[in-house]
Formats: C-alpha cells, sequence, structure tokens
C-alpha cells in the first residue's frame, strides 16, 4: 500500500471514527 | 539497578540535544521509575528523546504517544529549569508544551484528511532520523500499534512506508 492509499484508507469515515476511538483508548498524548 | 547511564542513552541525549546536561535528569528518571526494569525504562527515555527532538524539529501537529512515555515527559516538566534548558538545545530551541488531549477533541474542526496526513508524515521523519522502528520501540507510538493490529501491516512493511516516501516529511512542516 502506498503512502496516498494509506491516507485515502484511513481517511474514509469508519477508518477515522475507529482511528480515533483507538486513540482515545490508548491514553495518547501530544505535543 | 545500575545508576550508570547506557551508551545508547547518551548517544541520543547527545544527538537530539547537543548542549544539555543529562546527567541530573538521567539519575531523577531511575530514581522514579524504579518499578520498571532498566530495559524498559531506557527504551521509554529513547522513545521520548525521539520525540521530543522530532516534535522540535517539525513544528506542531498531533504525534501520539503512549502514556509510558508521556509519563516520562511529566516527569521531566516538573523538573522547569532543566526542562526549559532542554527545550532550548532542541533543534527548534523553542520550549514544548505539554497538552494532553484526546485525538476527537484535537480533530474537531479539522480536515480528516490533514489530520491522517500528519499522523503518517511523521513515520518518515522518524526513520530518516533514528532508522527502523524494532519491536521494542515500536509499541510506544500510537499510530504504528494502530498499523500493526488494526490494517494488520507487518512491521518491516510499516519501516518500509518510512524508508520509501520521504518527501511525506514535508508534510510536517
Amino acid at each position: 500500500m502506498t503512502f496516498e492509499q494509506l491516507i485515502e484508507l484511513l481517511t474514509s469515515k469508519d477508518h477515522f471514527e475507529k482511528l480515533a476511538e483507538y486513540a482515545d483508548q490508548h491514553r495518547q498524548c501530544c505535543a | 539497578m545500575s545508576m550508570q547511564i547506557s551508551s545508547q542513552i547518551k548517544e541520543l541525549f547527545t544527538h537530539v540535544a547537543p548542549t544539555f546536561d543529562y546527567q541530573t535528569i538521567h539519575l531523577r528518571f531511575l530514581n522514579v521509575f524504579k518499578e520498571v526494569t532498566r530495559e524498559q525504562l531506557d527504551i521509554r527515555i529513547a522513545e521520548f528523546l525521539k520525540f521530543m527532538f522530532l516534535r522540535s524539529k517539525y513544528g506542531g501537529g498531533f504525534i501520539p504517544l503512549s502514556g509510558e512515555v508521556d509519563d516520562i515527559w511529566h516527569e521531566f516538566i516538573l523538573q522547569t529549569r532543566e526542562y526549559e534548558l532542554f527545550c532550548l538545545a532542541l533543534p527548534g530551541k523553542k520550549f514544548i508544551h505539554h497538552n494532553s488531549q484526546h485525538l476527537s477533541d484535537y480533530t474537531k474542526d479539522k480536515n480528516p484528511r490533514e489530520v491522517v496526513t500528519q499522523f503518517l508524515a511523521w513515520i518518515p521523519a522518524y526513520y530518516h532520523h533514528f532508522g527502523e522502528f524494532t519491536k521494542e520501540s515500536s509499541e510506544y507510538w500510537m499510530m504504528v500499534n494502530y498499523l500493526q493490529n488494526e490494517l494488520k501491516m507487518s512491521l518491516a512493511e510499516i519501516n518500509q512506508l518510512g524508508s520509501s516516501n520521504q518527501t511525506a516529511i514535508t508534510y510536517l512542516n
């Protein structure tokens, strides 16, 4: 999978919501 | 636990913040995180240093890292004078603020494509500066975990993504 294809996949509604949920569950932090 | 700093951590401190005297903060990490094995603590410190380097060099955006590495950051911030000196010794030479924020809050009013691109773009940046993710280091980076667990990508594929998309680093600026 290319970088662009990965961006497209993760930007799709289902994946994006899942990614946000995953991040929230795993006590993430950012700067 | 030995109080000697490992050569790997010494080299990383020198690489990311060349003028910073790391002896005192390193000793504090050893004293505070006694429940963690020395091997695990060294990995967490190493990934923290890499995170701070990338954040300082490439600026803002959301680079999610694990709670265990965040704990190292919390401890460092409490030593305010040393933390400030460390930030000023990083490539960006600016103080780096800490922000505990859920991704769902961060993404409000943001374009999903922009967020995802930022999420992925630091992988080539990490690869460029620090080489491949290992099994041990990868567990502290949420995006790498997500690609492994949810998209079933192997670590080799993720490292390939990092090595073959170096132009994506420009998305971080």
